[in-house]
């Protein structure tokens, strides 16, 4: 089932990533036939790759209501589709792809205009997502942000159990000794995220072990303070941390 | 000044009697004192949060700004925080791992740092904030905010600077005064604020929050 999984991501990215090729739009382009909703001859097309030629989809007003698993928007909504290939049905998150359901809509636009700008450099972002918004209209990168963020998001559950405990003391405490902040300050108590801080709670552990690694590697240097954040942490405690946060489920936690 | 000067010393090396004592009985505020990498480091750390201009930062929490503000107040708030005579979750055990030695270093890092405020609304209005700051509110028995804390908020010695603080910070701080700092304080004038703010209500709070915030 993994396997198949990760078929299919390796092969959306493979296309993702020759966006360039797409947007010659040739006639009877492979690429045309999978992303756009209609044919690329109709011009107000909805497509993640070439950008929407007007704005498709307003999301409501209200951003506050419960977060609940959604119905796929319909013709005139947001082309989640184009996300969902990679990042997993209902946008859990698949293979190196993390989950985007649940994530805060305004750290998933800044993320995007990171990856837009390339100031988030990590090996993965600079292979897929690079690729995926230079066209991106930003109206569609507010509504794609708008509908994930309401996703409800599922834990991955994936980390070392035994790992849970010294895992939830440095998150809430950090080791003052050592000089390593808390998380929880900026995070929050149940690792839910603000505004465009991240919800970590339930993200997979390869996925939160990956980014922790990375800083201290020289990748994404733009996300102050996690590159500071990061320097202390041993190889131990990014395995801790991971793990207590792949279990963590914030929404029963607030239950 | 000399005699502050010697308070402070005084009470440091009380205080630090005081957790060796703890210390060997095994209290709960026992633990490694030793720290890594000594007061710069300790400087590095302090600024991961708030900024390394001293300038606050937005977390899920309001981390306060530390820049420009008065050394005998850091120094009393480091000192509080770790006696247990101020509590948080988050800058306690922070405390705990500072050593007194370091105090006046950091406080005087901070002290000379002039970074302009980081903004963020209170909500509140600042023309009213204003009306407080200057002249108080007599019929609830407001003192004018000024008369401690100075014409630009700048606070001296162990009165805070506010010039600059974030908003919700300011709000936090005025709505959770008992719970947070009582009248338990030896050090400062933390008692004396009770009065003042029980007597304020939440949008004078984020009026003064509102003006005091965007000064400089």
């Amino acid at each position: 089932m993994k396997q198949t999984g990760l078929t299919v991501a390796s092969l959306a990215i493979s296309l993702l990533a020759a966006g360039p090729l797409h947007a010659q739009q040739a006639e009877g382009n492979y690429l045309a036939t999978l992303f756009h909703a209609t044919p690329a001859s109709v011009p107000d097309h909805n497509c993640v790759i070439c950008g929407p030629a007007t704005p498709l989809y307003s999301p409501p007003p209200d951003a506050s209501y419960p977060l609940a698993l959604l119905p796929l928007p319909g013709a005139n909504g947001p082309p989640v589709k184009n996300c969902t290939f990679c990042h997993g049905v209902s946008a859990q998150g698949l293979a190196v792809a993390p989950r985007l359901a649940g994530q805060r809509a305004a750290y998933i636009q800044k993320e995007l205009g990171a990856f837009r700008n390339h100031s988030r450099d990590n090996p993965y972002s600079a292979l897929y997502m690079w690729n995926a918004v230079p066209n991106l209209h930003p109206e569609t990168a507010r509504a794609l942000a708008d509908y994930f963020s309401r996703e409800a998001p599922q834990a991955a559950a994936d980390g070392n159990r035994a790992l849970v405990d010294q895992g939830r003391v440095l998150y809430q405490q950090g080791e003052p000794q050592a000089n390593i902040v808390t998380c929880v300050v900026c995070h929050g108590p149940d690792a839910q995220g603000v505004g465009a801080i991240p919800r970590l709670a339930g993200l997979s552990y390869s996925y939160l072990k990956r980014r922790l690694e990375q800083w201290s590697q020289g990748y994404h240097q733009t996300a102050k303070p996690m590159p500071q954040v990061t320097q202390s942490l041993s190889a131990e405690q990014i395995d801790a941390l991971a793990s207590y946060l792949s279990f963590l489920d914030d929404r029963a936690a607030s239950r | 000044m000399k005699a502050i000067h010697g308070r402070y010393a005084l009470s440091s090396i009380a205080l630090a009697g005081a957790l060796m004592a703890l210390g060997s009985s095994g209290s709960a505020l026992a633990g490694p004192r030793e720290s890594s990498g000594g007061v710069q480091a300790k400087i590095e750390y302090c600024e991961t949060c708030h900024g390394d201009r001293g300038q606050g930062f937005y977390g899920y929490y309001a981390i306060p700004r530390l820049a420009g503000q008065q050394t005998g107040y850091l120094e009393n708030q480091l000192r509080d925080f770790s006696s247990g005579m101020r509590h948080t979750a988050i800058m306690s055990p922070i405390a705990r791992s500072v050593s007194p030695s370091m105090y006046g270093a950091i406080a005087a890092h901070f002290h000379a740092m002039n970074s302009a405020p980081l903004g963020g609304g209170s909500g509140g209005n600042a023309a009213l904030g204003r009306d407080i700051f200057m002249n108080g509110i007599p019929e609830s028995n407001v003192p004018a905010c000024w008369a401690c804390h100075g014409a630009d908020a700048h606070g001296s010695r162990d009165i805070p600077r506010l010039a600059g603080q974030l908003p919700s910070y300011l709000i936090n701080t005025l709505s959770n005064w008992y719970q947070q700092r009582g009248t338990k304080s030896e050090h400062g004038y933390s008692a004396l604020m009770v009065p003042t703010t029980h007597n304020l209500t939440r949008a004078q709070m984020a009026a003064v929050a509102a003006y005091v915030s965007g000064l400089h």
